[in-house]
């Protein structure tokens, strides 16, 4: 960099960079100030934090101290957006001192159209699959952008999935058909693959293994699973929409609450209108359980598709999240909210000294601990290598950058599909991954464009330049130890090895648990 | 001491060979696969190779393209004359000609051929390479046991078995891309990092005993000698050109040298296959790539008595139409499809099924359904057929739902 432009862009730099390291307190965005989160669910919260609390005490367990705040923003920042809380965010949740700060920030964050996209992929991962299917039928990016608008506008969990089930037309003009049309296979809708989703997706309920035999624990016969999937018989992807290839077909059997499945109507739409009654439970319980999961990375009955019925013992904090879920209006937002402001939420990782680890998670009596998603992971890293937020105001190519190098990532890290909320072993694939591929070190190495050499740039002294990357990258400072061991390394550093000893610590800390495991 | 050793294991198998030559069949598989288990080595042909301009062509007919026929050492076979060189050494495995499967869809006739399985509902079922890593774990410390080399789009996964028997992959073959830290990093920068990185590691209470026992493994894999068998720089430059100077033919030669090195399954890709347009002149120029370097893998595999315990499977998701459409390409075609099989103990220099010549007939003559391949390798590498997989919720999952191609082993 020649002298004049050198100079330039490090006024510059001064100039964004002030405000991030704490020469200027940044204004919240007017989004944020302007509502206080709404109590809402507040006594369901109350209520799980009691039934919790009873299991406890029945088993005789202590569950592990409440969480620093920062802890958890960043455990809620990872679910509903997929990446670390950027350092600007950071500055600005803590310049918020009032009481209630979390309720505030879950609230301004379900107003963030990143987590509206984020959630959709979410839902559309255990509703459609991963796979990109037939393109000429199946536009699933259409399906997510559908689905995050109808999380922007807070729409009824309940009619969207409603829609999704029943709608005819054709899939570029009405995307939520693009849940049928995933499953087309040689040009025909294949009913099997369908039912088994809605089941599964909706139900809470593995049915298909009763595709080939029956479900071994529970009560789902073949020809059940048949009945099921004969709602979505005969269809066809013509030019003209979803068409029903045989007269006739379609007359499905539902295996259960028969007296919820109206007499009249398309077959779709009757299936949408049994699956969503308010009668049957199944629906809320596994929209919970699968949010819980979202929220927690773990679901709370695992797997997260094979929920056990209503009523079965040690699931109670299903049942009273489900009731509050359906009884005002299958808002996936209030759900969200709730379960953020559980108790069980809000527990730090740490076992108490002693205590047995497996059986305090199995219990929720202390945070779990699990291995970030490929997506959280690289999410995490990119939104680490920056100081300001990415979202919609960065711009294009920044954003263009994170969706390619996300995609790519995400496929060598391996994908899990739609199945992301069963966990799966690191691997070393993924450590080698992290330690040797190209872009954690562009991401993470100093330079004018990323975090470290802002920091560097910026931040002062040692010690600040310190703190800001252990907050870019684990969202906490560093320990007395860790400014024992580390500033020295700083200290002795001039201007551009100080900025590759900053990106050799960013590397060491997103190559630790602490980054790529939730906690 | 180790030539010795060498030598003496080497006459010793000999000996049990000859011996067992005289005992029926089934016996020397058994034999030897107690012995040492068997490798397994797919080559890719992504994007659905036209069996017509491959293995099964039919010049100077109405179907059968530009392509002429070349003769092999196997009396009677021939094979497209886009391969003249692998017309030389095609004799080492057996054609099949009649693969048959249900599935026309890229993805899902990926999953179909790579597991013998078809997709359905959320069990993901494991590839040929992960069972065989599953049931016969290899030894060898230092190396990953299963590898994909080059840029396949659905490379070989662990499936149900979980995501530490994916295949590892390679995207840029010759190279050790992530199994060494970037060249721009000094190797005093590296040690600072490690330093700093067992250091922070400390202060993390709740850090789960796996992320440890990953990261040691990939730092003992990042010292590990073994390796070496990814990068060309000690073969020398005859062989390499031989094999070709491309990504796919260094694909070969390193899945040649993890194979001497012990590794269970390598899968090779190369892509270009899917020729809905333009089909003749897309697979004259895969095969300038494939010829060289498929017939110098088999070459040197023979030649260093790797195919006796390496099963090579040859093969795409499915075929191409008999029919050449409006744009001089030909389209996905499931039925009657062809593939090279062999090696570990399948016979080689064998034809299995027949398509129809005038293209009339879609269904071949003796199909051979995918799951049959499938049960074919899974045999010759010594995996009971009638084992059940354990899913991670306990559902038991038939390995295989093909029955073995008797003619083969």
């Amino acid at each position: 960099m020649t002298g004049g432009r050198g100079l330039a862009a490090v006024a510059l730099l001064v100039l964004v960079g002030g405000a991030i390291f704490g020469a200027v307190r940044p204004t919240p965005r007017p989004w944020l100030a302007r509502r206080d989160p709404p109590p809402a669910g507040a006594p369901a919260a109350k209520a799980v934090d009691e039934l919790l609390a009873a299991r406890w005490a029945e088993s005789g367990i202590s569950p592990a101290r409440e969480a620093e705040d920062l802890a958890v923003l960043r455990r809620l920042t990872l679910a509903l957006t997929g990446t670390v809380p950027s350092l600007e965010e950071i500055r600005r949740f803590e310049a918020d001192a009032a009481p209630g700060r979390l309720e505030r920030w879950t609230g301004a964050l379900l107003e963030d159209p990143r987590s509206h996209r984020y959630l959709a992929e979410r839902l559309a991962r255990a509703m459609a699959g991963s796979h990109l299917g037939v393109f000429l039928v199946y536009r699933r990016d259409l399906l997510v952008d559908w689905t995050a608008e109808r999380l922007a506008r807070r729409q009824p969990f309940d009619a969207t999935v409603r829609e999704m089930v029943s709608s005819e037309g054709l899939w570029t003009g009405a995307p939520q058909v693009n849940f049928v049309t995933s499953a087309v296979v040689d040009g025909q809708v294949d009913a099997d693959q369908l039912a088994a989703r809605t089941a599964r997706a909706f139900l809470g309920v593995r049915m298909d293994c009763a595709q080939c035999h029956d479900h071994p624990f529970a009560d789902w016969k073949q020809t059940q699973f048949q009945g099921l999937a004969e709602f979505y018989g005969g269809l066809k992807p013509s030019p003209l929409g979803l068409e029903r290839k045989a007269p006739g077909a379609g007359d499905g059997e539902v295996p259960f609450g028969t007296n919820w499945l109206p007499g009249k109507g398309r077959p779709r739409e009757r299936l949408a209108a049994w699956l969503t009654d308010p009668r049957n439970p199944h629906f809320a319980r596994a929209t919970v359980n699968r949010v819980w999961g979202l929220m927690f990375g773990r679901p709370f009955a695992e797997p997260v598709d094979d929920v056990p019925p209503a009523g079965t013992p040690g699931t109670e904090v299903l049942d009273v999240l489900a009731q509050d879920f359906a009884r005002h209006g299958h808002d996936l937002r209030r759900l969200v909210v709730t379960i953020a402001s559980t108790g069980a939420f809000r527990l730090s990782s740490e076992v108490p000294e002693n205590a047995p680890r497996g059986t305090l998670e199995k219990a929720w009596a202390v945070f779990p601990v699990t291995p970030l998603r490929p997506e959280q992971l690289i999410g995490g890293l990119l939104q680490a290598g920056s100081v300001r937020t990415i979202d919609r105001d960065s711009d294009l190519a920044t954003r263009a950058i994170r969706v390619l190098r996300e995609k790519s990532f995400v496929t060598e890290y391996g994908d899990p599909g739609p199945d992301e909320l069963s966990e799966r072993p690191a691997t070393v694939a993924q450590a080698l991954l992290r330690m040797n591929h190209r872009l954690p070190g562009e991401v993470l190495d100093a330079n004018p464009f990323t975090s470290t050499g802002r920091i560097s740039l910026i931040a002062g002294d040692a010690s600040r330049a310190l703190e800001a990357v252990w907050l870019a990258l684990v969202t906490r400072r560093p320990t007395e130890k860790e400014r024992e061991r580390f500033l020295p390394w700083l200290a002795s550093a001039r201007w551009e090895e100080r900025g590759r000893v900053l990106g050799d610590l960013a590397w060491a800390l997103f190559n630790s648990a602490e980054f790529s495991w939730n906690h | 001491m180790e030539p010795l050793s060498l030598k003496l294991s080497r006459r010793s198998l000999l000996s049990a060979a000859a011996a067992a030559a005289l005992l029926p069949r089934g016996v020397l598989g058994a034999a030897v696969g107690a012995a040492a288990p068997k490798s397994l080595l797919v080559i890719w042909l992504e994007g659905g190779p036209s069996q017509l301009e491959t293995w099964d062509p039919h010049p100077g007919t109405r179907i059968g393209g530009q392509v002429g026929s070349v003769k092999t050492r196997v009396p009677g076979l021939e094979i497209a004359g886009l391969y003249p060189r692998v017309a030389e050494q095609v004799h080492h495995l057996s054609v099949i000609r009649s693969l048959v499967s249900k599935e026309g869809d890229h993805e899902r006739g990926t999953y179909a051929v790579k597991t013998g399985h078809r997709p359905e509902g959320a069990t993901v079922h494991p590839s040929l390479g992960a069972i065989a890593c599953h049931e016969a774990p290899m030894v060898e410390r230092g190396l990953p046991a299963h590898v994909s080399l080059g840029k396949g789009q659905w490379p070989a996964r662990g499936g149900f078995l979980g995501p530490s028997l994916d295949a590892f992959r390679i995207a840029a073959p010759g190279t050790l891309e992530n199994l060494a830290p970037p060249a721009a990093v000094p190797s005093q920068r590296q040690a600072r990092r490690l330093e700093a990185l067992h250091a922070v590691e400390e202060g993390f209470r709740p850090a789960p005993a796996r992320h440890r026992e990953v990261v040691d493994g990939a730092l003992a894999m990042m010292g590990s000698s073994k390796t070496r068998a990814f990068v060309l720089d000690d073969e020398p430059r005859s062989v390499r050109a031989a094999y070709g100077d491309h990504p796919f033919g260094r694909g070969c030669l390193v899945a040649r040298r993890l194979l001497e090195a012990g590794a269970r399954a390598v899968e090779v890709t190369l892509g270009g296959f899917d020729s809905h347009a333009a089909n003749h002149e897309a697979h004259r120029e895969a095969a300038q790539v494939l010829d060289p370097a498929l017939s110098t893998l088999l070459s040197e595999l023979a030649a260093r008595d790797l195919l006796r315990t390496t099963v090579v499977l040859v093969t795409g998701e499915f075929g191409r139409t008999p029919v050449i459409n409006v744009a001089g390409g030909r389209d996905h075609w499931p039925t009657g499809f062809s593939c090279l099989l062999g090696g570990g103990g399948i016979a080689g220099g064998r034809v299995i099924g027949q398509t129809d010549p005038s293209g009339a007939k879609a269904d071949p003559a003796s199909a051979v359904p995918v799951e049959d391949v499938a049960a074919t390798v899974l045999a010759a590498l010594g995996v009971n057929l009638r084992l059940e997989l354990d899913t991670p919720e306990g559902r038991p999952i038939p390995v295989t739902k093909g029955t073995p191609i008797r003619r083969l082993l």
